[in-house]
Order: C-alpha cells, then sequence, then structure tokens
C-alpha cells in the first residue's frame, strides 16, 4: 500500500523491528504471486507442449512437460479436419470489424450526447443506458427470428451487425466527452468548424486514451463470445476459430485431442501479439471502465 | 441578489455570458445534426436490443415451433411455468453458480490486487498483472474446450496431481456434487483478472496519508484492511459484485460446452435452459415465457444488491 511513502515514516518513527517484519512479509507476498501467475498460465503450457506430442500421447499420465518427440502431426491433422485458419481469419475480421464500426457509431453518439443539446436528448440516453445492465442473451428468441429474417443467418454478418451498438461505449466516451473544455469548441467554432469538423479535430484528437479503452473492452467482449456464433453460424467455413474447436470436440467421440490441443496453442497466438502491444491500454481500458461502470 | 450581480457584472462575466447565449444558439442549430449524429446508433438500438427485448413479450404469447406459423396462445406458456420441473431447477443452479462465482471474484481479485500493490518489484508486479490477465484475453469457448480434458476424470492432469498429492478428488464434471463447481473454478480462473484489475486501479485511488496516520498510529494489518482498505474499496466492490453477478447469472459457455448441462441437470442453468427450450425443443413461445422469469428474477437480484450497497458502500473522498 503506497509502500514508498510508508516506508521512511516507519523508519523515522522508530519502529526497524517491524520494519524487518515487513521487509519478510513482501518477500513472502512475492513468492506466493509469482508462483500463484505461473500456475494460471500452466494449463495453457500443457496444452502447448502436448500439441506437439505424437497422436493420443495427451492422454498419458503422468502428463507431458517436456516433448522428446516432437512432431507436427496435430497440426497437420488440424487442417485436414477444419478450416482452422479459415476461422481464426473470421475471428479475427469480425473483431476488428465489429470495434471499427462500434467505435464510429459510439463516438458520433457520445459526442451529441455530451456536447449539444437536442429535444429527448436525456430520456434517449436514459433508455440507452437501460440496456447497459441487460444482458441481451435474455432476448435471444427475438433476435434469432429478426436475424433470420434479415437474412443473415449463418453470415459473419450475424455477428456483426448486432454488436454495432456498445451501449457502455457510447457511456465511457459520453463522459469523457463532458470534460473537453468548452473554450476549444468555441475556437473552432468562431473559426466556422462544423459539427463533424469540431469531432474530428478537436474532440477526437483529445480523446484517444478513451477511445481506445472502449475499443479494447468492445474487442474482448467480442473476441470472448460463444454465445451467439454458436446460435447463428453452422457450416464450419464461416465458424470463428473457437466455435471451430467446440464443433470439431463434439464431432468425434472423446475428440481428436491432438487437433484441438493444435487450434488452442494457435489461437493463443493472437492474443499474446495483442496483449505485448496494448498492454498498459489495456490494463487502463478495464481500471477505466470498471471505474466509470 | 442576483440583482445586486448584474449591476457589478465584471467584464470577464460579461463577455463569459455573451459566449454562453451564443453557444446556446449554436446548439439550437445544431439540432438537425444532433439527430443525425445521434441516429446510426439509435438504429441499431432499436433494432438489436429495443425490438428484441420487447419481442420476448410478444412470444411470450405465442406457440411457436420455427416450422408452422406462429399461432397465439393466449396465457397458455405462463400456465405451463407453474408445472415445469426443471426451471426451479435452473434458477437454483444460476443463483448458486452466480453467488459462489461473484464471492470468489471479489475475494481473490481483492486479495491479489492488494497482495500486487504491497510488492514493490516492478518485475513481480508486471508479472502478476500478465499472468492473471491473460486468461481473460483467451476466447470462452476456447478456454471451455481446454478445461474439458484438464478436468477429465480418467485422463486429466488435474486430479493426476491431486492423486499424487494423497487425495482421492471425485470426477469432477460426472459429478453431481461437484460439477458446478468445477465450472465455477473454470470461470474464476478466466476472469478473476479483471475484478483484480478493477480493484487495483480502486487501491490506487485511496490517499496515502490513511496508512501513513495509521502507522503511526502502530495499527495492525488487519485493522488497516478493516478500517481504510475496505471502506475505501465499497465502490469497487459494488462495481464488479454487480458486473460480475450479472454476467454470472446468465453464464452458458461453460455449462454448454463442459457438462452440456448434466450430469443429469447439475449443471442445468437459466441460459443453457432457455437455449434448449427453444432451439432444440423449438418451443420459441415457452422460451420467452422463461425469458422472462429470468429478467424479472435478475432484475429482483439487482435491486436487492443495490439495496444492500447502499448500506455500506463508502463515497466518501479525502
Amino acid at each position: 500500500m503506497s509502500g514508498s511513502d510508508t516506508f521512511p515514516l516507519l523508519a523515522r518513527v522508530g519502529l526497524s523491528r517491524s520494519l524487518h517484519r515487513v521487509r519478510l512479509r513482501r518477500w513472502l507476498v512475492s513468492a506466493v504471486l509469482v508462483v500463484g501467475g505461473f500456475t494460471m498460465l500452466l494449463p495453457e503450457l500443457w496444452v502447448l507442449v502436448n500439441s506437439f506430442e505424437p497422436s493420443r500421447m495427451q492422454f498419458t499420465l503422468p502428463p507431458v512437460w517436456f516433448t522428446s518427440h516432437l512432431t507436427l502431426a496435430s497440426y497437420r491433422q488440424l487442417f485436414d479436419l477444419i478450416p482452422f485458419l479459415m476461422q481464426l481469419a473470421n475471428s479475427v475480421a469480425v473483431t476488428v470489424a465489429v470495434v471499427v464500426g462500434s467505435s464510429v457509431v459510439s463516438v458520433l453518439a457520445a459526442y451529441a450526447f455530451a456536447r449539444l443539446e437536442f429535444w429527448g436528448r436525456d430520456v434517449l440516453f436514459v433508455a440507452l443506458l437501460s440496456g447497459l445492465m441487460l444482458p441481451i442473451q435474455i432476448a435471444a428468441i427475438p433476435e434469432f427470428i429478426e436475424v433470420k429474417y434479415l437474412g443473415l443467418l449463418n453470415s459473419q454478418l450475424s455477428l456483426i451487425f448486432p454488436a454495432l451498438i456498445q451501449v457502455f461505449g457510447i457511456f465511457l466516451l459520453r463522459e469523457h466527452f463532458k470534460t473537453i473544455p468548452d473554450e476549444l469548441e468555441e475556437a473552432a467554432r468562431l473559426e466556422g468548424a462544423g459539427e463533424l469538423q469540431i469531432l474530428r479535430l478537436v474532440v477526437v484528437p483529445l480523446s484517444w486514451p478513451a477511445i481506445y479503452a472502449t475499443a479494447i473492452i468492445t474487442a474482448q467482449y467480442i473476441w470472448n463470445d460463444f454465445f451467439w456464433p454458436n446460435l447463428y453460424i453452422t457450416s464450419a467455413s464461416r465458424m470463428v476459430a473457437p466455435l471451430g474447436l467446440v464443433t470439431l470436440q463434439n464431432a468425434y467421440q472423446s475428440g481428436p485431442v491432438g487437433a484441438i490441443f493444435a487450434g488452442l496453442s494457435i489461437l493463443v497466438i493472437p492474443v499474446a501479439v495483442f496483449f505485448v502491444f496494448v498492454q498498459r491500454q489495456l490494463m487502463e481500458g478495464l481500471g477505466f471502465a470498471g471505474i466509470s461502470r | 441578489m442576483g440583482q445586486q450581480g448584474e449591476l457589478t457584472l465584471p467584464a470577464s462575466r460579461l463577455r463569459a455570458r455573451q459566449s454562453r447565449s451564443s453557444r446556446a444558439r449554436a446548439r439550437r442549430r445544431a439540432g438537425m445534426k444532433a439527430y443525425l449524429l445521434v441516429s446510426p446508433a439509435l438504429v441499431l438500438f432499436i433494432a438489436f436490443i429495443a425490438v428484441p427485448v420487447v419481442g420476448i413479450v410478444v412470444f411470450s404469447f405465442l406457440q411457436w415451433d420455427l416450422l408452422t406459423p406462429p399461432k397465439f396462445a393466449g396465457l397458455a406458456n405462463f400456465r405451463m411455468l407453474f408445472h415445469d420441473g426443471e426451471l426451479p431447477q435452473a434458477l437454483f443452479n444460476s443463483l448458486l453458480f452466480d453467488i459462489m462465482t461473484t464471492t470468489l471474484h471479489i475475494v481473490i481479485g481483492m486479495g491479489l490486487a492488494i497482495a500486487v500493490t504491497s510488492v514493490r518489484s516492478r518485475v513481480v508486479r508486471y508479472w502478476a498483472r500478465t499472468a492473471f490477465v491473460v486468461p481473460f484475453l483467451m476466447s470462452a469457448g476456447a478456454v471451455a474446450v481446454m478445461w474439458s480434458y484438464i478436468l477429465s476424470g480418467s485422463t486429466g492432469p488435474f486430479n493426476y496431481y491431486l492423486t499424487r498429492l494423497g487425495m482421492s478428488p471425485p470426477d469432477w464434471l460426472a459429478s453431481g456434487t461437484w460439477a458446478l463447481p468445477s465450472l465455477v473454478g473454470v470461470d474464476v480462473w478466466q476472469t478473476v483478472g479483471i475484478t483484480f484489475i478493477i480493484f487495483l486501479v480502486g487501491l490506487q485511488t485511496i490517499p496515502s496519508v490513511l496508512y501513513e496516520a495509521a502507522a503511526i498510529d502502530g495499527v495492525g494489518a488487519f485493522q488497516r484492511f478493516h478500517y481504510i482498505t475496505l471502506p475505501m474499496l465499497s465502490p469497487a466492490t459494488m462495481v464488479a459484485s454487480i458486473t460480475a453477478f450479472i454476467g454470472a447469472f446468465e453464464i452458458f459457455t461453460w455449462p454448454y460446452v463442459i457438462t452440456s448441462g448434466g450430469p443429469g441437470n447439475a449443471t442445468l442453468t437459466i441460459m443453457v435452459y432457455i437455449f434448449r427450450v427453444a432451439f432444440r425443443n423449438l418451443e420459441l413461445g415457452y422460451g420467452a415465457a422463461v425469458a422472462i422469469v429470468n429478467l424479472l428474477v435478475l432484475v429482483a437480484l439487482v435491486l436487492f444488491g443495490f439495496a444492500l450497497g447502499r448500506r455500506w458502500v463508502h463515497y466518501e473522498r479525502v
């Protein structure tokens, strides 16, 4: 708890014995965190190692942690059984499309709600907010019928269109847009800028951290989702990757384990890349979302 | 008082007033444009949130199997609710899962955040943040598939190591008692990272003055937690609990993929039940009626949660 501040104070008060105890406790806590973190990653490590094992070796006990007969047979089997790279591309494409699309929708709406006055604004906003608390899966049955009549069943568009409305994104961005000083907007208005120009030249450049935060949360939500792809998509070449793996597991008794492990391992790659590039924004975004919600 | 103010308006205030009125005019002119800016969000909201939600109510009066045209069924679906033995089971399982997972989220998430904050090493902090958040970025479907192998009774590594440690573990996913708690474990493994981060950010907002004062008074670690950390974290706790609670009540992926609601109906949650009724048994109308029950129960629980929260959440800032 803000250790650097407590520390000199403790020393000044003359509690050097408890200082030792504090140091010891810190060491213990560090050790627990390091080991605990490692344990969290063990399942993925086991899957990764065993994806390079010959078929059926995944079921050997004791579990294999260091593979001695490295083989890509499982990967070959995976690509023979399902169009996995296509599914991975679908996953990425759907996520990117939703993130870009919903960001645009949210920025436009948040700007109007935060900085413009129009009839019915507050009522509309409260109506939108009600969608924040509602897990929309509850309304899956009517939404399924709607998507069916729109002709989007078994198309990736069924995963994109309904996800373009991200209510919390509008909410977070509105909160942020409200903090931008009026003077900047005034100045732009005096120069004769219209709403879209103010948005593009004043508001958006000042709001990138908030926009990134909402984009990252949306990306996680879409990437993580299993419910909607499972409901809408039936042909293998149009599935997102996790659904592809679940379907593969269900298609065979106990599943072609090696191939599934290979798929799981490949699926971690985009996540790892994403994490390396956006770790700081991710932490800020998650924290930001948590606090503002 | 207002009039006095009018008389002695300083130049700067006057300018501010003028600009405010010109802004008001500009904003009025922006009315039409404002609707244009809001319209994409509004159309999408109506199409994919408002209409489906109203749709549940409409559907609940229909008898519809997707193959033949829908028929008006009156209150038949609602009468059926009272004779449905699986519905209470599904609600009970959802609630049980929800209480277990929310509690664990709060306890582990808060514990981790306090632990990480108390550590001074940058490397350890970075490691903990990475290791506990990475599962959150994996996709739920993939997580479910992975854990179904790990928890497997005869061939899974989890039980192998428990046995080696001298325990005699149950066959987790095949046990009526242990299947639901196993899914709680999977859920906590994947998503405790988000709760951890929420608390981590919450802890950063606690002024260090409070801990310094406590240190001078010679306050122990437990009292420090009880009198400073816990009350100051209560808004973050409220946010994390409500978010986790709403999400967990509608849990679908774990019971659907890992246990298919079984063994028996031991992991049949309300969302899996709705899915089963509507899309496997093709009783869309009855599914909608169950969805209404789900919605009402959830709203009641959340309102109850807010009422509890109002009693002990501490909003004072130093």
